[in-house]
């Protein structure tokens, strides 16, 4: 977070490490009652590494993306964040949770309060950052994703583009290690995505990891390390997005790009 | 002022009460702010604890809201009045008058809040989980604040019938308001100026409590909230 926004190409990203794990799923099911979501997901995501999740909807995606901060518990199988095993009992999933932020499809900012103070409220209750710094870090946040000026704006009084865009800025406060997006240009109007996705290429770029569950192609093929596409519970195919978006593989996948990618 | 039967309209006669009325008048209010206090207080938090699903006290408060609610208020007040002495609990007017208005207010206002806190988007409390809040502590920051919004307007509502409801006390004769109007007539016949009396004095009290509450509502609306 404390490197400046690059202007190069993605290649001006430090590369992932591919040696460091930040994230792990091994084995990972989920079932809510007798529907089966997640059949059996095997995903590592190195330190650094941007992964683009991509299929059809209902095929487990976004449940995919939730187990990874457990926001939904898994049914079977381990969660591992930096090596760490977040479905070993015992864990306080509260402690975990401030090193994963997590932006959503509906933005879910707190509609009582300003933009500002969406920002700092975690970092003052679970910090106790006091409320000077931790003012003024928003601010240089807010600042960041080109809203300094609607820092005391209410999230109702924002449209739809900045309101992701603080939604970014409020993971960020925690100085999450990996971030999960989850869909988040897909509530937008057409012409409010671009400017999600600009905040999205500049922290790509500043080396954090992204977990990134899209139907942006675009933005996959651009920044993703990785594509994942997944269908019917299972990591149906992965690779490189160049790779999987031009030549896939699987019958499924190469059904689901001509339909999306008309 | 006479009319068919020969009666003469005295406001004089209110002016010479006004001592009995004030000090009726000031049981009314102690009497009501406890109970509306206390209503407010037993509705947030049992209401709290209905809406997080805490078992075996769950449905220890679903018992007491539906006693209270449906039941009259009046047989709840003779009931702590003139049937708990048989089992050695004896209370004083003072005590049932506000105890029993907390009571009725408070079943209905758990009912308020608890559907209030219950329409709180669950995406606002998964954002504060996804922070790192317990669930608490989401409560306390996210389910709390907006739900108590949504409540305010039927919350307001039961708070002002419980100020209106401490006139029921006329049941115990505790001097609140409406008895000490009541025993004057008794002893004057003076039914039109004192009846009068106390209804603008109530009318006069409501209204400016649905000018307060409103005061409130606007001073938490959300900003363009819809």
């Amino acid at each position: 977070m404390t490197n400046p926004p690059s202007v190069d190409g993605p290649s001006a990203r430090p590369p992932a490490d591919p040696r460091a794990a930040m994230v792990e799923l091994r084995g990972v099911h989920k079932s809510y009652g007798s529907v089966e979501v997640l059949k059996g997901v095997d995903l590592t995501v190195a330190r650094g590494e941007v992964v683009a999740v991509i299929g059809p909807s209902g095929g487990g995606k976004s449940t995919l993306l939730r187990c990874v901060n457990l926001l939904e518990p898994v049914s079977a199988g381990q969660v591992l964040l930096e090596g760490e095993d977040l479905t070993a009992a015992g864990t306080d999933l509260n402690t975990v949770r401030r090193r994963i932020g997590m932006v959503f499809q509906q933005f879910n900012l707190f509609p009582h309060l300003s933009a500002v103070d969406n920002l700092t409220l975690a970092p003052r209750k679970l910090l106790r950052m006091p409320k000077d710094e931790a003012r003024k870090r928003a601010l240089a946040l807010l600042a960041r994703v080109g809203l300094a000026d609607k820092a005391d704006a209410h999230p109702r009084q924002l449209s739809g583009g900045q309101q992701q865009r603080v939604a970014i800025a409020r993971a960020l406060m925690m100085d999450p290690h990996v971030m999960l997006f989850d869909e988040v240009t897909s509530a937008l109007d057409p012409e409010l995505v671009s400017e999600v996705l600009d905040v999205m290429r500049d922290l790509a770029r500043s080396g954090m990891t992204m977990l990134c569950v899209t139907h942006e192609m675009g933005f996959a093929r651009e920044l993703g390390d990785r594509l994942v596409f997944v269908d019917g519970g299972v990591i149906a195919e992965h690779g490189r997005p160049a790779d999987v978006l031009d030549r896939p593989q699987n019958d499924r996948t190469r059904q689901f790009l001509r339909k999306v990618l008309r | 002022m006479p009319d068919a039967a020969g009666y003469h309209f005295e406001p004089g006669f209110i002016a010479h009460h006004l001592g009995e009325l004030g000090s009726g008048l000031l049981r009314t209010l102690a009497i009501s702010s406890i109970g509306m206090a206390g209503a407010l207080l037993v509705g947030v938090l049992l209401g709290a604890i209905s809406s997080l699903r805490i078992p075996v006290a769950r449905h220890l408060i679903t018992v007491y809201v539906e006693v209270f609610r449906n039941t009259p208020l009046l047989v709840q007040i003779f009931f702590l009045y003139f049937a708990l002495p048989d089992i050695g609990l004896q209370f004083e007017g003072f005590t049932v008058g506000w105890l029993s208005l907390l009571l009725w207010g408070g079943a209905y206002n758990v009912e308020n809040f608890r559907a209030g806190f219950e329409a709180v988007e669950g995406g606002y409390v998964e954002a504060c989980r996804a922070l790192g809040f317990s669930r608490p502590a989401a409560f306390r920051h996210v389910t709390l604040p907006l739900g108590a919004r949504i409540a305010l307007p039927s919350v307001t509502n039961i708070l002002i019938s419980v100020f209106k409801n401490s006139s029921f006390m006329v049941a115990i004769s505790y001097p609140e308001l409406t008895d000490t109007a009541v025993n004057i007539v008794a002893v004057s016949f003076r039914v039109f100026e004192m009846f009068l009396a106390i209804g603008v004095i109530y009318l006069g009290l409501v209204w400016l409590m649905s000018l307060g509450a409103g005061a409130v509502e606007r001073h938490y609306a959300i900003p363009g909230g819809h």
